[in-house]
Order: structure tokens, then C-alpha cells, then sequence
């Protein structure tokens, strides 16, 4: 075991021999691992995101062509008997187009001079609310019934960012990689630096006895110590940047939350541990 | 305590530092090396302290072969001898405390030891008055005893010097010379590589070398 005011010596003159050059160090290290913790939070969110159920409580689903009523009538029994499903209302294409013109504006070109014929009937399916997370289930059984088109329903913002999980996560692993490489590279640089300045002292301290847990167990903790302070910093500084958007996007608010402490620590231990090993890279070279 | 038996070094194959050299050293002996400059003298401190290996022939120190034992061996080793250099060997950016610290730290000595042991080795060789300077602000008297101090502070069982008091003045120089039989008188056992025979300690035992030959043994 080292002592520790021996390490405390070698962590002050390694600071004093270089303060600039630690101090850019420690830096470059907080902005490293701030980027990664913003990854990390965004990979997460997405996955989170897959657990959701869907946020909205209504499907419309599409007729094909212009059924008889009394088709009409049997789909709408048959959907209203369906398990999770509330209430189920026919909208003819006319009320259709009304419900356009509400949500675009009457003097949208879009809708302005459109003919009704052109767009299909529909039925708006309302869900109980304990059946939400069932929602792409019964959306599949309605699809089924051969006189329907089509079924859409809103998954909203979360359902989005689940719906593009495998793209973020892959590309979260790319970036989360780059910076990996980065954390160590800048680690090992730093220490590096320090042994080469300090190589003399190493000589003679070799020459006079010292074992090798002696001789570099300092450098690894210097390293440790620039993984974990930079670690907390950039946790802090993610943290706060993701607070900061997340206070001027009110269209989040109460979809998506601050990181969690978890995923700070996850973060703080695997800059620990990229700056080991850039450490240990840098000794053993 | 040291054994070296036919021990021959050559440089690059042709230069012989040391030519079948056997020499029994015992258990708190004060032992001189004398010689002319490129007797070989340094290197027989190395071969005993680890620092090389001889060509041919066996080295015994403390009952290990320093040129044979692993790494952490030789370290261990080596933490039971004080080796006074001929250039000092002193970390020139560290405090004249931290250079001799260093030595009792690296056998995981409690602080309050390490304290008490340097301030008390470095009033023996009067540099209590220096105790935070660096190293390499020093003179090149206190350098000298500074490396002294540093060979000494872990009460080594086995002391090498090489040219011990090589430049200092004589008095600092009888000064030092005092210290080393002191310590000699106290258990320590003694190895000095010298050019000069001025400060020989009454009944050391003389060694002469001359291009890496033993002269005579007395």
C-alpha cells in the first residue's frame, strides 16, 4: 500500500510541473465524457420510449370502398365487441372533411376546394384506457377485416423516438466508440507526457528499489483522478445542458425527464475505466 | 555477506572492465577499493548492487545472485543496500526532505518515521538547514552529503560508495569519512570505491584493482 501523502506529492508536483497542460487535460476530458453522458441519455430515452404504450386513446381506421349499411352496421358491432375497445363511431367522408378543415384551417389549399368522394369513410375507434398498451394489438385485428384499409393511430412524440430506437442506439454505439477513443486517447497522452518529463525521476527511484506498484501506481491514480473528476464535471455539465433544453421545450415537458442518477454513475465508471486504461497503455509502453 | 567469484565484465566484446575477480566480503567489514580511473571499481559496485550483470562468473549478495534474481527480487534486494553514486543520482526538482523520504516510502514506512528518521539523518550530515531546498540548488558539498544522507537513511545493511567525498573539501570530506565508520561501527557493512587512499578508516581492509585485475588483497 502507498502512502497517501506520497501520492498527494506526486499528484501536486505532476499539477505544478504542468498546471496548464492538466488543466487542458481535465478539460478536454470534462467535454468528452459531457458528450458522452448526452449519448448515453439519448440512447436511453429511445429505449425507454420502446417500453411506452401509445399516447393517444383513438385509432381511425380506413374503409376500403363504399360499403352498404348494413355492412357498415356489422363492422361497427364487431369492432365495438372487441376486447380494450370503448366506443366505436362512424365517420362518414364528408364529417371527414369538416374534421380536415378544423385541424388545417378552412382556407387551406389543401382541403379548400377538395371533393368529399375522393377521401374513404372511416370508423374512430376509442380505447379504454387500460387497453393502450394494447393498442398495436387491436389495431392489427381491426386491419383484418377485409372491408378495411387501413389503421392509424397517433403513437405521439415517445412513439417516434421508439419507432427510430435501432437507428439512435446504433448510431449512439458509433458516437459513444469515437468518444471511448477520444477519453482514452487524451489519458494517455497526458500521462504519457508526465512520465517522459519525469523520466529521470523514474530511473532513480528504479535504481534505489522501487517496485513497480511504487513507481507507477501514482501515474495510474493521476489518471483515475482526471477519469473521475472529468467524469463528474461532464455528468454535471450534460446534465445541466439537457435541463437547460428541456426548460425551453415546453412540448416535452412531462414526456422526458432530467438523466437519472444511474445513468450518471454508468457514465462516471466507464470514464474510470477508459482512463485506466489509457493509463495503463501509456505505462506499459 | 557479498561473494563474487570469477567474475569477468566486457563491454562490446573486447573492453574488460573486470578480469576474473574473486573477492569475499564479511558481515560489518569496511572494505576499500582502491585504483586508478578505469580500474574497474565502478563497475564491481555495479555487479554487487544489480546494476549489471557480469560476463562470466557469480555474484552473491545477501545470499541472492542480484544478476539472476527476477525484477521484484533485485528491487528487494536492493532496498537493503545504500549505494552512495559517483554523480549523486538526486532528483534535482525534489526538496533535499522528498530525495531521502523517497527511500523509506518506497519500504512502506509509517510517516511519522519517515519524519522523524530523515530530519535526524540530515542533521548527522548537517544539512538540517536545507531540509526543503532542491536538490538541484545545492551545492556540490551538500549534494554529496545529501547522497550520503540518502544512502544511509534506511539503515542499509550493506553501504557502496563511489568516490564518496571525490568533490569535496577535506574537511567536509574527514567529516563524511567519520559518518561511514560510524555507521561501519554500528553494524553496517562497508564497500568504498576510491581512487585515493587519503581517508582510508582505521582497519578497513584494502582492495587494490588495476584494469580489472585484483592487485592485492592485504
Amino acid at each position: 500500500m502507498i502512502h497517501p501523502r506520497y501520492l498527494c506529492k506526486h499528484l501536486a508536483r505532476s499539477f505544478l510541473a504542468r498546471p496548464y497542460g492538466s488543466l487542458f487535460a481535465l478539460l478536454a476530458c470534462t467535454l468528452a465524457i459531457a458528450q458522452l453522458a448526452i449519448t448515453v441519455y439519448i440512447v436511453d430515452l429511445a429505449r425507454q420510449a420502446t417500453l411506452l404504450p401509445v399516447s393517444a386513446s383513438s385509432m381511425i381506421a380506413y374503409l376500403k370502398d363504399k360499403p352498404p349499411p348494413s355492412v357498415l352496421a356489422g363492422l361497427k358491432d364487431s369492432m365495438g365487441r372487441m376486447e380494450g375497445v370503448s366506443r366505436v363511431e362512424f365517420i362518414p367522408r364528408r364529417a371527414g372533411l369538416e374534421r380536415m378543415k378544423q385541424w388545417l384551417g378552412p382556407d387551406n389549399p389543401l382541403v379548400e376546394d377538395l371533393d368529399p368522394e375522393v377521401l374513404p369513410d372511416a370508423f374512430e375507434i376509442l380505447l379504454k384506457q387500460e387497453y393502450l398498451i394494447m393498442a398495436p394489438v387491436i389495431a392489427g385485428k381491426i386491419k383484418g377485416f377485409p372491408e378495411i384499409e387501413d389503421v392509424r393511430y397517433n403513437k405521439g412524440l415517445m412513439g417516434r423516438i421508439a419507432s427510430s430506437y435501432k437507428g439512435i442506439r446504433s448510431g449512439g454505439i458509433l458516437i459513444a466508440a469515437l468518444i471511448t477513443l477520444s477519453l482514452g486517447l487524451i489519458v494517455f497522452l497526458s500521462i504519457r507526457i508526465t512520465l517522459l518529463s519525469r523520466g529521470q525521476e523514474i530511473e532513480i527511484l528504479g535504481i534505489l528499489g522501487a517496485d513497480a506498484a511504487f513507481l507507477y501506481a501514482p501515474y495510474v491514480v493521476e489518471a483515475l483522478l482526471l477519469g473521475i473528476t472529468g467524469g463528474i464535471l461532464g455528468s454535471l455539465a450534460a446534465r445541466a445542458a439537457i435541463n437547460a433544453v428541456l426548460t425551453h421545450m415546453t412540448l416535452l415537458e412531462g414526456v422526458i425527464g432530467a438523466p437519472n442518477m444511474r445513468e450518471m454513475v454508468v457514465v462516471i465508471g466507464f470514464a474510470a475505466l477508459c482512463s485506466l486504461a489509457g493509463a495503463l497503455i501509456a505505462i506499459k509502453r | 555477506m557479498i561473494t563474487i567469484e570469477h567474475a569477468t565484465k566486457v563491454y562490446d566484446d573486447s573492453l574488460y572492465a573486470l578480469r576474473d575477480v574473486s573477492i569475499s566480503i564479511g558481515k560489518e567489514e569496511c572494505c576499500f577499493i582502491l585504483g586508478p580511473t578505469g580500474a574497474g571499481k565502478t563497475t564491481l559496485l555495479n555487479l554487487i548492487f544489480g546494476l549489471d550483470k557480469p560476463s562470466s562468473g557469480k555474484v552473491d549478495v545477501l545470499g541472492l545472485d542480484p544478476a539472476g534474481a527476477d525484477r521484484s527480487l533485485l528491487q528487494s534486494l536492493r532496498r537493503h543496500m545504500g549505494f552512495v553514486f559517483q554523480d549523486f543520482r538526486l532528483i534535482d526538482d525534489w526538496s533535499a526532505y522528498d530525495n531521502m523520504a523517497v527511500v523509506l516510502e518506497m519500504a512502506r514506512k509509517p510517516w511519522g518515521y519517515v519524519r522523524s528518521r530523515v530530519w535526524n539523518v540530515l542533521a548527522w550530515v548537517g544539512l538540517q538547514h536545507k531540509v526543503y531546498e532542491m536538490a538541484g540548488d545545492l551545492s556540490g558539498g551538500e549534494r554529496q552529503r545529501l547522497a550520503l544522507a540518502r544512502a544511509i537513511v534506511h539503515a542499509p545493511e550493506i553501504l557502496l560508495a563511489d568516490e564518496p567525498v571525490g568533490s569535496v573539501d577535506p574537511d567536509t570530506a574527514q567529516f563524511m569519512m567519520n559518518l561511514i565508520f560510524r555507521m561501519n561501527k554500528r553494524g553496517m557493512t562497508v564497500v568504498i570505491a576510491s581512487h585515493g587512499s587519503d581517508y582510508l578508516l582505521e582497519g578497513a581492509r584494502v582492495i587494490r584493482l588495476e584494469k580489472g585485475r585484483i592487485r592485492e588483497v592485504p
